[in-house]
């Protein structure tokens, strides 16, 4: 008995459906294919098979997508080279323009609620939403990004073109603004409008966000695992843990720029960013090889601590902030990869 | 396999023009069901074939009204393969002479 719900023109179209969703072959190929299905199982049918049996066979005999992708991919070298271009230019929409329009537009946003809120508290709140909800979003992106690629690898499969062309349309839209161009590079200076830290802080933060996101996902590129703090502090590369000084370092000595009255308060804070890297490091690594990461990767700070310091301290005169960065600095250091050493002793052990 | 079969392919052809699944169909039978490859794989190696000249493809509508591509050989195709069997020619019968000299008894 066959069931009533087998219908072989579906079956056959969902079957080249998938090889198709392989990317390997054009849509000549798939009709080249569709029409052996259909030749095969007429075939069949006159030895007195079913509709579904003769499909089973046919497409047994067809071979399996993944025999038939490894084929056809060997020929169809330009399907390949076009997805290589369609990822190229998916690639400079993604990382240049959108987040160019995004920056055009916060920009936009804070001249609007300069003229209606003034420097208040109210445009302070605003404003610093916006930022939380920015580095939100950045992190969710690298959080996601396995369905975000798995996504645009559908797209590009399915229909290359179209997605090509709708990511350019914030290109599109950063040519037709006419006051862009500075715009795009004025944009840190608006935000000290409002005279307010928080909100000078928590772009700052945002920045940061983005430049260690981006740095995630360049280091996380030839690693198998899920992009995860441990796949990316583990046994880290050399290269990585100096990149990620000069972001931490940019970052920490933002922390400046939360005016505390009391140096030492200011030291802490500054340290405080430390100690969160150096207790990463520390956590996810072998004890003995922590001290090596964690001279590598404070060093770049340390040097810009000890001479750009000293030097502002005998520019401004009488004041030794230097000692107190220094000293926070190293504080938080040691503070971290006690925590982080002991933590993952712990976890060993339980 | 694959390279294999681009001259048996082409002796197919050189008779009549064919579609690809009367070509497996073919194979099949002269074969005495004995050529054991995924018939799909049968196609990528059309497609080689047809953008090295050496077949012209060409899409014709069945009895039934459906579309199928239909391949009839060139005039490059009939040259590969008389090079191509030659050589072949000559391969079996250094296999069939080597095959059939006498083990060494030497040791």
């Amino acid at each position: 008995m066959e069931p009533a719900t087998f219908n072989l023109e579906l079956a056959i179209e969902k079957y080249i459906g998938q090889i198709k969703n392989y990317g390997s072959i054009t849509g000549s190929d798939a009709a080249e294919l569709k029409a052996h299905l259909y030749d095969a199982t007429d075939e069949l049918k006159k030895s007195r098979l079913s509709d579904e049996e003769a499909f089973i066979i046919a497409t047994k005999r067809l071979g399996t997508e993944q025999v038939l992708n490894h084929e056809y991919e060997k020929v169809n070298t330009s399907v390949k080279v076009n997805r290589i271009w369609a990822y190229l230019f998916l690639g400079f929409n993604l990382f240049y323009s959108f987040p160019a329009l995004i920056l055009i537009a916060v920009g936009g946003f804070y001249q609007v609620v300069y003229q209606t809120y003034h420097s208040s508290n109210f445009s302070v709140v605003i404003v610093t939403s916006l930022h939380i909800l920015l580095i939100a979003l950045v992190w969710m992106f690298v959080w996601h990004k396995k369905v975000i690629s798995k996504f645009i690898e559908n797209e590009v499969e399915n229909s290359a073109l179209r997605i090509v062309l709708l990511s350019f349309t914030p290109a599109l839209i950063l040519f037709l603004l006419p006051a862009s161009k500075h715009q795009l590079f004025t944009l840190a200076y608006p935000v000290r409008e409002f005279q307010s830290h928080i909100a000078e802080f928590s772009l700052y933060v945002l920045i940061m966000s983005a430049a260690v996101a981006a740095l995630s996902l360049v280091f996380s590129l030839n690693k198998m695992e899920n992009l995860v703090s441990k796949s990316l502090f583990e046994k880290p590369s050399i290269l990585f843990l100096i990149l990620l000084s000069i972001v931490v370092e940019v970052f920490a000595a933002s922390t400046r720029v939360i005016r505390t009255d009391n140096i030492l308060i200011s030291g802490l804070i500054f340290g405080s960013i430390y100690a969160i890297l150096s207790f990463l490091i520390a956590y996810y690594n072998k004890a003995s090889d922590v001290n090596k990461f964690l001279v590598i990767a404070s060093l770049f700070g340390l040097s810009i601590e000890i001479f750009v310091g000293i030097h502002a301290d005998i520019e401004r005169g009488d004041t030794y902030n230097t000692a107190y960065f220094v000293g926070g600095m190293l504080l938080g250091i040691s503070a971290g990869r006690k925590l982080g050493l002991g933590m993952s002793r712990e976890n060993i052990t339980s | 396999m694959a390279s294999s079969l681009a001259p048996i392919v082409l002796m197919i052809l050189r008779r009549q023009e064919s579609y690809g699944y009367q070509i497996i169909q073919e194979l099949r039978e002269k074969s005495g069901n004995k050529l054991e490859v995924a018939e799909g794989t049968l196609y990528p190696v059309l497609k080689k074939m047809e953008a090295k000249d050496w077949i012209e493809g060409f899409w014709k509508k069945s009895e039934a009204g459906r579309e199928r591509k239909y391949y009839q050989i060139t005039t490059k195709g009939k040259q590969e393969l008389e090079e191509q069997y030659s050589q072949l020619n000559f391969i079996n019968e250094l296999i069939y002479k080597l095959w059939n000299l006498p083990l060494s008894t030497s040791n």
